[in-house]
């Protein structure tokens, strides 16, 4: 069995662990459980974009798009042990602790996806390779239009006018949603284009990189909302999203490395 | 599958397309030849490191310089 295939074994088998401890376990375990899983599926994926880019000869294009992912998910690996460790071992309510100081990491962390995934859509178009058809580039827009709409009704306008929460609260819950929405368009953007390729290898790292992105922007956007309205707890099921996002972030960097060893 | 009738941009495509495809082969090349002025079916010996180069720069951002460099030389030694 290679590599990725044992890592897609790992990451099933952990993910369906993580249904099965938020389904049977209460109380203080859940919390230990729910706190304490985001950091290894974190440090999992770390540990796969390592390995890659240890393989890289040289700091070019390619490595600095995947050392800009490994340094946003050092930040994620920091803020979900900084979250545990004020819930767990200072016993912090973490619903009123918000932004707490895991939140400034996160934040770091969008900073470093978004300019990843910006440098890599950027240097795509400079390769003059094709981007597609423009018809589906007008559904895309459609789409995240609609998309938007909802999220500025639904979530960012009753945030604003709330005269309850603090204006730093109303910042980082705004900011969540923003970022998400930046993020989840590059990515969705280049799950389009890497649609292109015939080649499965080729593919494969931006597909599955893609797809994690877009897990992570379905579970934050929930997040703002159940966080907006102090619903969001321990062993909540959108955890599963954070945590399938980073495996498939790991994984991503393992078909890249994939993909450059069957060249050499 | 390619259908190039010039022997260059035939070659280039056996070379490419393993890694990149039969349409972003196609895209590279067309996008790469216009860039020098000329079309697929016009390319000559003396276009072959020029494009070669470009169609490397092209390649870093999937498989590194590393690779594009191995793809650039099999074109160059054409």
């Amino acid at each position: 069995m290679d590599k990725i295939k044992r890592f897609w074994l790992a990451s099933g088998s952990i993910i369906l662990l993580n249904v099965i401890g938020y389904l049977t376990l209460k109380g203080d375990a859940l919390l230990y459980f729910s706190d304490l899983l985001p950091i290894i599926c974190s440090f999992i994926a770390i540990l796969g974009l390592v390995q890659l880019l240890k393989s890289f000869k040289e700091f070019d294009l390619t490595k600095a798009v995947w050392l800009l992912i490994l340094v946003g998910l050092v930040f994620n690996f920091l803020a979900e042990g900084t979250y545990s460790f004020f819930e767990i071992v200072l016993k912090k309510d973490m619903n009123n602790l918000f932004p707490s100081p895991a939140d400034y990491f996160w934040f770091s962390a969008y900073i470093f996806f978004f300019f990843s995934l910006f440098l890599m859509l950027s240097s795509y178009i400079r390769t003059g390779l094709p981007l597609g058809k423009i018809r589906s580039y007008f559904m895309l827009v459609i789409v995240l239009a609609c998309i938007i709409i909802v999220i500025i009704n639904f979530l960012l306008v009753p945030i604003i006018e709330d005269t309850e929460t603090s204006v730093l609260t109303k910042i980082a819950s705004i900011f969540y949603p923003v970022a998400d929405i930046l993020i989840a368009s590059l990515a969705v953007i280049l799950m389009y284009i890497s649609n292109q390729f015939d080649n499965k290898l080729i593919s494969m790292p931006w597909k599955v990189m893609a797809f994690g992105f877009i897990c992570f922007t379905i579970s934050d956007l929930i997040y703002s909302y159940l966080s907006w309205i102090d619903k969001y707890g321990s062993g909540n099921f959108i955890d599963i999203g954070w945590n399938l996002g980073y495996l498939l972030l790991g994984v991503s960097g393992l078909y890249q490395l994939k993909l450059m060893k069957s060249i050499q | 599958m390619a259908v190039f009738e010039n022997l260059y941009a035939r070659k280039i495509y056996e070379i490419v397309s393993p890694v990149l495809g039969d349409l972003m082969t196609k895209g590279a090349l067309r996008s790469q030849c216009k860039k020098i002025g000329i079309s697929e079916e016009s390319i000559e010996y003396k276009h072959l490191n020029l494009l070669s180069e470009n169609i490397g720069k092209a390649m870093i951002l999937f498989i590194g310089s590393e690779n594009a460099r191995l793809i650039v030389n099999k074109i160059k030694s054409i």
